[in-house]
């Protein structure tokens, strides 16, 4: 494109847009960090301050000595991990079922898959913790981790991706003999990196910051994860007295700290971009 | 398939394909049984029943009634037209937008990782702090929209209170905050067009408009697919933004489907009545599916999937 | 190794005649005694655990674990009490004691008496403990941790600027509060409401507060000997409908668009754009609003607050002086173990005598629901006429319908929108028929 110097102008709008839309989309974002960073009198003054008038690290200290942080992490650690490898073996194992292989009633599993996302998540909750209850898995990991070792909406996102390889690869390698596993792994599994980075990120995002099920899940104080954690920090009477704002926002900026790495981890698998003006110049 | 003869081999490899086919999915199919068929079997259970206390002992039958008292019940009719409304504006809203930054963010410029990490902030900020400032933003008489407006002369309304804009206001906000998780999904799928196409394009004469109209679109049907279908799911069951931002409010305006499942649920206690509601809006969102399946594959053929 | 008839003798001794003399360890789950992490050091802290050390000294073979209060505890409490996993011992809000209560969860109360004899009902104010057995006849399900009557807030210094004197009664009437906010109303050009030059489009001091949430209206039409639905529960019909509701929910109507004394819900949402509520209030700029004792715990954390922005008058009346009462108490499940029970009731003995409840001082959250401690705590209040203004109230409060009747929660959302129609400028003789429709028809289902 550089070759080009008639584009050159149109870069320029594009960017200057760009940074404008960048702009809205982190507003909400910098706003979380700045207060984070203000005394809860800065945070309620008016007319609101933007920059905090002296950054005060103390809501930080206060969250890391005050929570068992470590052992908080840890747990969520494991969750997390255990669901992201879960997920994205057991989904790309059935969605190459769905995109590529011929079974009785594949449309109808399918349809019936798509189906589970079709129920709000309010109504099957307790049934659902009834269910972990009576086996015996309330308080353990496992009973935070079972239910999201599998996805409808993974499943799908994949079956879509795995629908864009062409037919000719699977042929070639069926003729060499490959079996469908090797079929999967070696082929299926290289080629659809972005896709299943993309479901990673979603599922390392989604388990992180859930509240809802390890809420019902954790009593023992020891087996809270960061959210939970966090949020029974937050939970002092918080209908009587203003919400300590500060406080509040340097806690939900240490939960999403990890989500971001993970998704600027996960962008290497985003290659770089097929760029159409290079391939013209 | 094949071109070759079934062999005796193939023949059998072609059975044992079947039940591949079995084994590769049975893991999920497990899973779904066990943390999803038997919870939603209860569920359904429930919404013949009613079941407003806590205890598991006792729970009287009733039959159709729940739903019979879903036909009368305004409050609920109301919702799922809000629910139909959202549903219609923001999925194509938020899919047309999101693939044109995904479009900008797949080219060379300057900055870009940046930029993407930019864009998928909104989605991980919590809804908290997302509330906070949008109040701001969309304030009637202090807001930057307004401010914005009455600078090229227009008097904005005061979005979030006035039952006019209410819900469209909440749309703008879903949107916005759903655009980076959608535009990651339609950059994986713009990854995935293999760059020889659009060589083969540029070689036939193709200008820019036409590799997106001939190349570029086909080649995302199945991501189209996917962002429509899961859009549309995901509308029909919006909860947390109208959770945080409005409370249905003002005058029932963004009341939505499961806004009303969740207080009759958790605040009224009364969950027969709110399976059967659920139930409802199940059966509602799974007719809208199999409408978009019939119109998929009649329109595009095999590239919805094969 | 005991003998098993030894066993049973004992079991019986222990619950039979209260002696607490059981050889086994039991730990009592509890929810409530134990202050969020970042409060850990604090004089309630330390309180807090101060409570619970001498309990155990005082109890040998009880050992009490306490819980934090889990956020969004209603989700919590009904997956657990659905499962059979609550805790011993909880505080529960009178607000929705009937929808968890009402299916048979929570233990009669009477059985704890009948463990511990010790334990005296006569501690905690009548009222108030009648809200515990408002549900079925004969059954006192829980007994009062605190509460809190709703009373008005007002703040002197916008009485000043005014030029109104401070009322010399607890309660008004309607006429007399109708007029004393009129006055208090203020333009831009500092005239009040009562003037015929009065601006209305030009607001600086509002008088009084009105909006559209039943918790803070519904006592208004029992002070005119009103009501929202019948005694039995079946029917609002002749209740909400009737002349003595319609004129108190017209006389509140009346207030913000008639008389102008109440910010329009716009106008209160401009108006709180960039401040909270408490901060108008202390500014002067909203004279007096509805509220309970919780709201001392906001008013004096916020940087506007002085003590002689803040007092307190009950509410006004045009038939008897009334008031709901916002309470919390604490419950016991239904199946709690046998072993267990009289551990657990001697708990709550102790958590509603002085040791424990003298620590609503340090809270300021609510009153005690025991009376000598109430009493005791005025003089110890940051502001003891606060305090006493509150106390004085107590005598007015009745029991919130939610206390009484399971469906309630969905009839208050009936009563909410209705409200907002009517602040809206709806017409109120229509708005409240439909919603006496809508509410009749909820009471009908099932039960």
């Amino acid at each position: 494109m550089r070759k080009n110097p008639y584009l050159l102008p149109l870069h320029i709008l594009a960017f200057a847009m760009l940074c404008a839309v960048a702009l809205m989309m982190t507003a909400p974002f910098l706003w979380m960090l700045l207060t984070s960073l203000k005394t809860q009198q800065e945070a309620f003054q008016f007319p609101p301050s933007l920059l905090p008038a002296r950054p005060v690290w103390e809501n930080y200290t206060q969250l890391f000595t005050l929570v068992p942080f470590g052992r908080y992490f840890l747990n969520t650690l494991v969750v997390t991990v255990a669901v992201v490898i879960g997920q994205l073996f057991v989904c790309s194992l059935a969605a190459y079922a769905f995109a590529r292989l011929n079974f009785m009633g594949r449309d109808t599993l399918f349809v019936l898959y798509l189906a589970t996302m079709m129920v709000p998540f309010q109504v099957t909750l307790i049934p659902l913790y009834l269910l972990v209850f009576q086996l015996g898995w309330v308080n353990t990991y496992w009973g935070l981790i079972a239910p999201g070792l599998s996805s409808a909406y993974g499943i799908f996102l994949l079956r879509q991706a795995f629908l864009t390889v062409p037919q000719e690869l699977i042929d070639a390698a069926r003729i060499d003999g490959a079996s469908e596993f090797t079929i999967y792994s070696r082929v299926f599994l290289p080629m659809n990196g972005p896709s299943l980075a993309t479901l990673g990120v979603f599922a390392f995002l989604g388990t992180w910051t859930d509240l809802l099920w390890p809420l019902l899940i954790v009593r023992n104080p020891q087996m809270r994860t960061l959210e939970l954690g966090l949020a029974y920090f937050q939970s002092a009477v918080p209908q009587f007295v203003q919400p300590n704002w500060p406080l509040l926002m340097a806690a939900a900026v240490v939960v999403m700290l990890p989500v971001i790495v993970v998704y600027l981890m996960a962008q290497r698998y985003f290659v770089e971009g097929i760029a159409l003006g290079s391939v013209k110049g | 398939m094949f071109a070759a003869a079934k062999t005796g081999w193939r023949a059998f490899w072609g059975r044992w394909n079947q039940r591949e086919g079995y084994v590769f999915v049975l893991p999920s199919l497990l899973h779904l049984l066990v943390f999803f068929l038997i919870p939603l079997g209860f569920s359904l259970w429930l919404s013949f029943h009613d079941w407003r206390g806590l205890t598991t002992r006792n729970i009287p039958f009733v039959g159709l009634e729940n739903y019979q008292f879903m036909f009368g019940d305004t409050r609920w009719w109301n919702a799922v037209w809000n629910t139909l409304v959202y549903t219609f504006v923001s999925v194509p809203l938020g899919m047309v937008l999101s693939l044109l930054v995904a479009i900008v963010m797949n080219q060379k410029i300057p900055g870009i990782y940046a930029f993407r990490a930019m864009f998928f902030l909104p989605v991980i900020t919590s809804w908290v702090a997302v509330s906070v400032v949008w109040l701001w933003i969309l304030d009637g008489r202090l807001g930057l929209l307004n401010y914005a407006l009455s600078l090229v002369g227009i008097d904005g309304p005061d979005w979030l209170s006035d039952p006019r804009t209410a819900l469209l206001a909440l749309i703008l906000i879903t949107v916005w905050k759903g655009l980076g998780f959608q535009m990651v999904i339609w950059l994986a799928g713009l990854q995935a067009i293999p760059k020889e196409l659009y060589e083969a394009a540029i070689v036939d004469g193709a200008n820019r408009v036409q590799q997106f109209r001939f190349v570029t679109l086909p080649m995302l049907a199945p991501t189209t697919f996917f962002m429509l279908i899961t859009g549309v799911i995901g509308s029909f069951q919006v909860f947390t933004p109208v959770f945080v931002l409005t409370k249905g409010g003002p005058l029932g305006s963004t009341d939505v489907a499961v806004y009303r499942i969740y207080e009759r649920a958790f605040v009224n206690f009364d969950f027969g009545y709110a399976s059967a509601l659920a139930w409802v809006l199940f059966v509602f969102i799974f007719v809208a599916t199999l409408i978009q399946l019939y119109y998929m594959r009649r329109n595009l053929g095999g590239m919805y999937g094969r | 190794m005991r003998r098993p008839w030894i066993r049973g003798v004992l079991a019986a001794s222990v619950a039979g005649l209260g002696i607490g003399l059981a050889q086994q360890q039991v730990t009592l789950n509890v929810i409530g005694f134990k202050v969020p992490p970042n409060e850990a050091g604090t004089p309630l802290d330390k309180a807090y655990q101060e409570f619970i050390r001498q309990f155990e000294a005082a109890n040998p073979g009880v050992k009490v674990n306490a819980l934090e209060t889990p956020p969004d505890f209603d989700t919590y409490i009904l997956t657990a009490l659905a499962s059979g996993t609550a805790p011993d011992v909880w505080s529960q809000d009178g607000s929705s004691l009937a929808k968890v209560a009402g299916s048979g969860q929570l233990l009669d109360m009477e059985r704890c008496r009948q463990a511990v004899p010790s334990f005296n009902f006569s501690r905690f104010f009548p009222n108030v403990l009648a809200l515990h057995q408002g549900l079925e006849k004969g059954k006192t399900y829980g007994v009062p941790n605190d509460f809190t009557p709703m009373v008005m807030y007002y703040n002197p210094e916008a009485f000043k600027k005014a030029n109104v004197p401070i009322p010399n009664k607890e309660n008004l009437t309607w006429d007399e509060f109708l007029n004393l906010t009129r006055r208090l109303t203020l333009d831009k050009n500092g005239k009040n409401a009562l003037d015929p030059a009065f601006d209305r489009n030009n607001i600086e001091q509002y008088g009084f507060r009105v909006r559209k949430f039943p918790f803070e209206w519904v006592y208004w039409l029992w002070s005119n000997g009103g009501d929202v639905i019948s005694p039995d529960g079946k029917t609002a019909s002749g209740y909400l409908d009737s002349p003595a509701s319609l004129e108190a929910i017209t006389f509140l109507r009346d207030l913000m668009l008639r008389y102008y004394v109440s910010p329009t819900p716009s106008a209160l949402d401009a108006l709180q754009a960039n401040v909270g509520f408490l901060d108008l209030f202390l500014q002067g700029k909203v004279a007096i609003f509805p509220r309970g004792h919780w709201e001392l715990v906001g008013l004096r954390s916020n940087k506007n607050y002085q003590p002689a922005r803040v007092a307190v008058m009950g509410n006004p009346y045009k038939t008897r002086p009334v008031t709901v009462m916002y309470e919390s108490g604490f419950v016991i499940p239904a199946n709690i173990s046998p072993e267990k029970l009289t551990a657990t009731c001697k708990f709550i003995e102790a958590a509603t005598g002085p040791s424990y409840q003298n620590t609503k001082v340090l809270t300021g959250i609510a009153i005690s629901g025991n009376q000598s401690v109430a009493a005791n705590a005025i003089s110890k209040a940051p502001q003891p006429a606060v305090e006493r203004a509150f106390f004085n109230q107590v005598r007015y409060a009745r029991a919130p319908y939610g206390a009484r009747y399971a469906a309630y929660p969905a009839v208050e959302t009936v009563l909410e929108s209705m409200m907002e129609r009517i602040l809206a400028g709806g017409e109120v003789k229509a708005e409240v028929a439909k919603a006496v429709q809508e509410i009749n028809r909820e009471l009908s289902r099932g039960r």
